[in-house]
């Protein structure tokens, strides 16, 4: 009778750890999750990063032929659109979205810039892009520099864009990223914003950037 | 010159789609606006074909514009790529929606600034026939 009384015990002490071990990696997931769904619901289309990331220094040409530099986003929230003038449906119309979006944020549009960064330089010439930027909004500023800088910068905030030759060689396009890139006050980057973009949602996410 | 280009789509096997612009119906049709200096514009419209075949546009072009492309927007590990169609098929009693965000008509070269209430002048190939269109220029949004 001992010996099996003793194995009884013993069973039950190995299904009370087994229990205890599974309830313990059950709240573990859960907490997980939780954290997860926390950081992700902070934005209705987009991620926030759990750390901003520092941007070294980079010199692009601003719309106005000055330098544009890392020192040119501090102290206001940048969203960055990647485009070109060259791209008729896209470009123009998150650059409308992001209008229609700040005109929602009321007094907290003024801590925000938008920086359209052409990764066409060959045909974006700064005062071409002045003219163009400013046909959405008189604050907009835009900027571009050769393609080993783009490349540089886009390696930093997470951009990509390639050159794609058109049939006659001369209409060539730019495939390039859609997201919309967040940088904080201190030139960091802090997220990105994720198409398909409705002026709605933008100002709803542009508004919670900016009260963190 | 209606029997004539009827007769025509008769004698078409049933392999080969009957190119004309018969059947086909255009709606919403518009450029949009874009800033002044734009080297390219954007049109949209939606093609219906009230039809029994299909209805193929071959090309297109336009006296306002230096070219007409069909281009279609593919997204793709994060990129956007605008990808030329070399024609567009309307389905029989179907339709065909050149909407922004997915397709448009790519004009190339505005022989002017075009300005929201202008119209601009395209024509569509289908075939055996063409199509003139009269499109607005409008704001966007
Ligand atoms: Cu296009």
């Amino acid at each position: 009778m001992r010996p099996k009384r003793v194995f009884i015990r013993r069973r039950i002490v190995q299904i009370v750890a087994i229990t205890l071990v599974a309830v313990f990696a059950a709240l573990l997931g859960l907490l997980a999750w939780e954290e997860r769904a926390r950081r992700v619901s902070q934005l209705v289309s987009g991620t926030l990063l759990p750390q901003a990331r520092a941007i070294s220094d980079f010199a692009l040409t601003g719309d106005d032929g000055k330098a544009y530099t890392r020192a040119d986003l501090l102290g206001h929230w940048t969203v960055v659109f990647t485009g070109y003038t060259h791209c008729p449906d896209v470009c123009p119309t998150t650059l409308s979205q992001l209008k229609a979006a700040k005109a929602r944020l009321g007094a907290h549009a003024a801590r925000l810039a938008v920086l359209f960064v052409s990764v066409d330089p060959e045909r974006d010439a700064p005062d071409h892009l002045a003219r163009y930027v400013r046909y959405f909004d008189k604050e907009f500023r835009a900027a571009t520099a050769p393609v080993e800088v783009l490349t540089a910068l886009g390696r930093q905030l997470g951009f990509v864009f390639f050159r794609n030759p058109g049939p006659e060689g001369e209409s060539y396009s730019v495939d390039h990223s859609a997201e919309l890139v967040l940088i904080d006050p201190k030139a960091r980057l802090a997220g990105y914003l994720t198409p398909p973009f409705y002026a709605e949602t933008l100002a709803a996410d542009l508004k919670t950037v900016l009260e963190r | 010159m209606k029997i004539i280009r009827a007769f025509s789509c008769l004698l078409a096997s049933a392999s080969i789609p009957c190119l004309a612009c018969d059947g086909l119906d255009i709606a919403d049709a518009y450029v949009m606006e874009s800033p002044p200096g734009a080297g390219v514009l954007a049109g949209f419209a939606t093609l219906r074909n009230s039809g029994d075949l299909p209805i193929t546009i071959s090309r297109a072009d336009s006296p306002d514009f230096s070219a007409v492309e069909f281009h279609a927007l593919v997204r793709k590990d994060g990129l956007i790529r605008m990808v030329v169609e070399g024609s567009l098929t309307v389905p029989p009693h179907g339709a065909l929606a050149i909407k922004s965000g997915e397709r448009h008509m790519m004009l190339f070269k505005p022989a002017r600034d075009f300005r929201a209430g202008d119209r601009v002048t395209i024509r569509l190939f289908c075939g055996t026939g063409t199509r003139e269109l009269q499109m607005p220029v409008e704001k966007n949004g």
